[in-house]
């Protein structure tokens, strides 16, 4: 047995994580690792990584124990990492980056240079063992995607690792070159490296795992041999618990009447999307990481540029969308990070609820009301059961993330808006906040708004939506009605739709 | 047929600072022959001597994406404490000696106040530049200071018919080349200036490279500010002043980054200095209009700039097509 | 008990406290404020201002704002606050003074400005300054003279300072209207801005000499540029003294250390001088009129002097450069 992890805990602060997982991996094994957004799969593997330290369990490498404090330490034990995020420097050559953590060297003049020549010819040694077809002098910043993960793994394999952990390698990968990576990984089993695989690309899962481990909640569902499963059933394992009564009931709906016509809008992620929305209407956008959704909703409120397509709002032709004109038609977005976005965030939690309904508290002469200002923030943050000590003085950086994402919900409501744009609502959010978020949302519908909502939550969508869209590689994929909700289906369409297909309603 | 249009386009921003060097060499020798003697070249290269000494120290802190404005002060501080030491009688070499100390034990106290005290360079080297100036017009009374003989012999010497400034020059440059590009220090630079996050994850020293390059920085300082008393025979209060300004600015006009990881001394820097110089030369011996010097070295700067910046957004959305 | 002592304490700190604020108000205080001691012109003012008020038997309080217009304005207040009779100040620019002159106003108390005119305001207040353009012009005769009686024909070379600095503004045009009387012997051919920077300076001397070899008369915006001006002639080979027949006419403006000595050694034929004497005592009995209820014109102009190897036993004594001892 490589390596053996018994018992994991991790609790961070208040919330567990990890509750008791068990893995075992063989050598020349390829473990697939799969589990919804949340499940615990990167804390796990940061703590095989060494990035963290495990609340309770132990781990063992070839039969020895293994607690490794640092991330230095797991690498020099032999477990490698290839991150969604390649820890390349664009600004340097294929030879710099291979060797940045210890070039060979020779003395010259008193000097110890880097022996180029050496360097040279190591380097193209190891880019043949990968199949890497670049020359070792080219900036790493002019590779292809496909081609930097190449040299990442090219990096790792200079270090002769045992156990290599893949985050998403395909994500930036077109078939043909995430085929070629199949190859490479199969050869590397072969030489003994045990590989642990993480993607949201069942299919690829299913073809390549020797073992399926699943992951939910913290809890390890099953890990098993890959004959045991079946896609529909991988998925029912990933997704399947009862959440109905985490989702309030909401008994309206929607008006025929639309209120945003979306069509062949594109640009540089996002190719030919149309759909519309009607009022009080909840319409759901699904898809896994980069699929392009948040890109979408970015290009529909003009925080990028749209190349090409029209919005029509109530009928009438926006031009060049931009975050004012959409505030002023009373249109609102919450970004997916509220943080950086949607928060000023050393600011007190009165001003930044403040910040978005001011101009309706402006008097002709440009000064403004503020106690009625007051009174009203005061009321939206109590109703949005905002945990505070003191509205005024307490800065939006005390919250916690729920509360965060509450203060900039009331920053929207206070305007009453149209149409909310929400993305990513919900994440990093307690359960508690969530039911609170959930339930302002019903509330805004009932008032006569429409709500666009973005997430990665099957549940969340299915809980909350009328309608639910699913978007795959920038294109609309496919739609499901609420009579027609389907978890398997849903997950099913995001992950291989019917490709370039598009639909309009 | 487009293709080749993008590609001439792009050879061109890559590289306007070397096009305008030969546009301006162009047309200030279509203006004044004298403009393109021999002599005139010489002239400018030691005229270019110091700053582009100081714009080689310049150049590695510019890398890591930091900043050093506490060079032109260090130049004033090694010029007042060398100045005095020779008016007194303390041997050339020794004076030397003591500059460089100073240069590098300035260039310590910034790197160890911006990781210690993890304050940004910015206000670090701002408060050095205080400390430097401060202490250079306490020791000096605010008065200028006349050196012997010896030190301009120093800066008018020749070895086989080059002046000593511009061996100098040549001399750090060469160096400063091969630690960029031939040692593990130098690639070390480039992965902190990228990103020292990842540069942490890949097993580096970030603390020892900070270190290295604003003791580099000083050294250079103090060295840039030997060779221009050498050539001035005299400190006066004001000297150094904006020296950090000139220095940055030449390191940028090379395709340095001021956001770190982009840039080289060679040709990069030196191309920056020597077109500076090129430039004010020009400027006098075509006896311009003395209100145009600002504006003209203004549009310079602003083309340059406005390239780079043109390049940088042409990167960024080249990085973000290329990842999705 | 405990009480007590810490009663006893504070009514013991306040006795010192008020010993310490209450001055003798017997003699007569005044606030001198410079903007930087960073050049040698202001130190030597600074020095004869404080002189000047030894010499009236006056008290003075002395601040230096280091570059800052700011705290200028802050440590005038102060010396407001602390109650002086009346207020020398060297200020940043003609602009940041104005809030000073307020302040003064509205305490009553008279100010003179030192060397730099205000921008118009209509705040009360006496302006000491030299006569930048009109001693300059003096000097530029004074070597248009030479050249004339030397029968020969010349190119001449102007070094100018920061062109956002009056003085050095007045000075070029003081040059220039000098220059205009004397077109049949002179031709500028070389106008180079230094930005009062030693090493531009010394660039744009040796491009000029590159350009125009034959270039026979250089006058320099200010003495601190002598230096750079030196170099440059070692460096083409065409520093000698006066009466050697490549000698180069050199003239100068301010009077300092420097150019003491370069009239001493032969080399210098002219150099304008700020009479600093003059000026402080001007400075220093404008307020003490103004505290004996005597009129004061709201301009005081020093016609500052030329000295020349002719003049030079003469007027050294007044020149304050000369009264330094060198380094």
């Amino acid at each position: 047995m490589l390596l053996r992890m018994r018992n994991i805990h991790k609790v961070f602060g208040k919330v567990s994580v990890l509750n008791g997982v068990d893995l075992q991996l063989e050598r020349g094994q390829l473990l697939g690792l799969v589990g919804e957004n949340g499940a615990g799969k990167s804390t796990l593997m940061n703590i095989l990584g060494g990035l963290f330290v495990p609340t309770e369990g132990t781990m063992t490498l070839d039969e020895n124990l293994f607690a490794p404090t640092s991330p230095n330490e797991a690498l020099q034990a032999g477990i490698a990492f290839v991150h969604q995020e390649l820890n390349l420097f664009p600004n340097l050559s294929v030879m710099e980056n291979l060797f940045i953590s210890g070039f060979p060297k020779k003395r010259f003049l008193g000097l110890s240079l880097i022996d180029q020549k050496s360097a040279r010819e190591k380097a193209k040694e190891l880019l043949s063992i990968v199949g890497l077809n670049v020359s070792e002098k080219v900036k790493v910043g002019q590779l292809t995607a496909a081609q930097q993960q190449l040299l990442e793994i090219t990096k790792i394999l200079s270090r002769s690792p045992r156990i290599i952990i893949f985050d998403e390698p395909t994500t930036s990968l077109t078939r043909h070159e995430a085929e070629k990576l199949f190859q490479l990984i199969e050869r590397l089993q072969s030489e003994g490296i045990g590989i642990i695989y993480i993607s949201h690309n069942l299919e690829d899962v299913m073809s390549l795992a020797d073992e399926i481990m699943v992951l939910r909640d913290g809890n390890c569902v099953r890990q098993e041999n890959q004959n045991a499963f079946t896609l529909p059933k991988l998925i029912k394992d990933m997704v399947g618990r009862d959440l109905e009564t985490y989702f309030p009931q909401r008994d309206v709906t929607p008006l025929r009447e639309k209120c945003l016509e979306v069509s062949q809008v594109g640009a540089e992620v996002v190719h030919d999307v149309s759909f519309s929305i009607r009022k009080k209407e909840v319409l759901g956008l699904y898809g896994l990481v980069g699929a392009g959704r948040s890109e979408m909703a970015r290009l529909l409120y003009g925080l990028d540029v749209m190349q090409k397509g029209t919005i029509h709002w109530n009928g009438q032709k926006i031009q060049q969308p931009s975050p004012e004109k959409w505030v002023q038609e009373g249109v609102a977005f919450l970004t997916e990070n509220r943080r950086e976005e949607g928060l000023m965030i050393q600011q007190s939690i009165a001003r930044n609820i403040q910040l978005a309904g001011l101009p309706n508290y402006t008097t002709p002469l440009q000064t403004v009301r503020f106690r009625d200002l007051d009174s009203d923030v005061e009321q939206q943050a109590r109703a949005n059961k905002i945990k505070y000590n003191n509205l005024k003085d307490q800065s939006v950086a005390t919250l916690s993330g729920g509360n965060q994402q509450k203060t900039v919900l009331a920053k929207w409501l206070m305007i009453a808006p149209k149409l909310l744009i929400l993305d990513e609502p919900t994440k990093g959010i307690d359960i508690g906040a969530r039911h609170d978020i959930y339930s302002l949302v019903n509330d805004l519908v009932k008032k006569g708004s429409s709500i666009l909502l973005i997430s990665s939550e099957i549940e969340e969508l299915i809980g909350l939506c009328d309608r639910i869209l699913v978007m795959g590689e920038g294109r609309i994929r496919d739609e499901f009605h609420k009579a027609a909700f389907d978890r398997s289906a849903i997950l099913e369409a995001a992950l291989h739709g019917k490709e370039n297909q598009t639909l309009a309603t | 047929m487009k293709q080749i249009q993008h590609s001439g386009l792009q050879w061109v921003s890559n590289n306007s600072t070397l096009l305008l060097f030969a546009v301006a060499i162009a047309l200030f020798g279509i203006l004044s022959p004298a403009f393109l003697s021999f002599q005139n070249a010489f002239n400018i290269l030691v005229q270019a001597a110091a700053l582009g000494i100081l714009a080689t120290g310049m150049t590695f802190v510019l890398l890591t994406a930091g900043i050093d404005l506490s060079v032109g002060s260090i130049m004033f501080l090694a010029g007042v404490i060398s100045g005095k030491m020779v008016v007194d009688g303390a041997p050339l070499w020794w004076a030397g000696l003591v500059v460089v100390v100073i240069g590098l034990e300035f260039g310590c106290l910034n790197a160890l106040l911006i990781y210690r005290l993890k304050v940004i360079p910015f206000i670090v080297t701002l408060a050095t530049f205080y400390v430097g100036r401060g202490l250079g017009l306490f020791i000096s009374d605010t008065r200028a200071i006349n050196l012997p003989e010896s030190f301009l012999t120093l800066g008018s010497g020749k070895v086989l018919g080059i002046p000593l400034p511009v061996i100098l020059l040549f001399f750090v440059i060469t160096l400063a080349h091969l630690v960029l590009t031939r040692t593990t220090f130098g690639k070390h630079i480039y992965a902190v200036g990228h990103d020292p996050e990842k540069a942490r994850k890949a097993g580096i020293s970030v603390n020892r490279i900070l270190l290295g390059v604003y003791v580099i920085c000083g050294f250079c300082a103090a060295l840039g500010g030997l060779v221009a008393i050498a050539q001035l025979g005299a400190v006066s209060p004001t000297f150094g002043l904006q020296s950090e300004f000139m220095a940055i600015a030449a390191a940028i006009l090379g395709g340095v980054s001021l956001f770190g990881g982009r840039g080289n001394v060679f040709p990069g820097t030196l191309i920056g200095v020597l077109l500076i110089q090129t430039i004010q030369n020009g400027l006098v011996m075509v006896n311009a209009d003395p209100y145009l010097y600002p504006l003209i070295t203004a549009a310079v700067i602003f083309l340059v700039v406005g390239i780079d910046s043109l390049q940088n957004q042409r990167r960024e959305k080249a990085k973000r097509l290329g990842l999705k | 008990m405990k009480r007590f002592y810490t009663c006893q304490g504070l009514i013991l700190v306040m006795v010192v406290l008020a010993l310490a604020c209450k001055r003798p108000k017997g003699r007569t205080t005044i606030g001198i404020s410079f903007e930087t001691l960073q050049t040698e012109y202001w130190v030597a003012s600074s020095d004869a201002l404080k002189a000047a008020c030894e010499e009236n038997g006056l008290d003075y309080l002395e601040a230096i704002a280091n570059g800052d217009a700011n705290r200028q304005f802050e440590q005038v207040n102060n010396f407001i606050s602390r109650g002086v009779d009346g207020i020398v100040i060297a200020p940043k620019d003609a602009h940041t003074v104005i809030p000073v002159i307020k302040a003064a106003n509205r305490a009553e108390i008279p100010i003179v400005i030192y060397n730099r005119l205000p921008a118009p305001n209509k705040g009360s207040y006496t302006t000491i300054v030299a006569d930048n353009y009109e001693i300059t012009k003096q000097t530029v005769r004074y070597l248009g003279d030479l050249a004339r009686a030397s029968g020969k024909q010349y190119k001449a070379m102007i070094l100018i300072g920061d062109l956002g600095d009056t003085n050095a503004v007045l000075r070029r045009e003081g040059f220039n209207d000098a220059i205009l009387e004397y077109e049949d012997v002179i031709d500028v051919v070389a106008e180079v801005p230094t930005e009062w920077n030693q090493e531009k300076a010394l660039a744009g001397v040796t491009n000029a000499l590159q350009a125009n070899p034959d270039i026979g008369l250089i006058f320099s915006s200010s003495d601190f540029l002598f230096p750079s001006v030196i170099s440059a002639l070692k460096n083409a080979g065409k520093y000698h003294p006066i009466g050697h027949e490549g000698h180069v006419l050199l003239g100068g403006f301010d009077g300092d250390a420097m150019a003491y000595q370069l009239l001493r050694s032969n080399y210098l034929d002219a150099d304008g001088v700020q009479n600093v004497y003059y000026e402080c005592d001007l400075a220093i009995q404008a307020i003490l009129d103004i505290l004996n209820g005597k009129e004061v014109d709201s301009v005081l102009v020093d016609p500052g002097f030329v000295i020349h190897q002719e003049n030079l036993e003469e007027m050294a004594p007044k020149m304050w450069g000369a009264n330094l001892e060198v380094p």
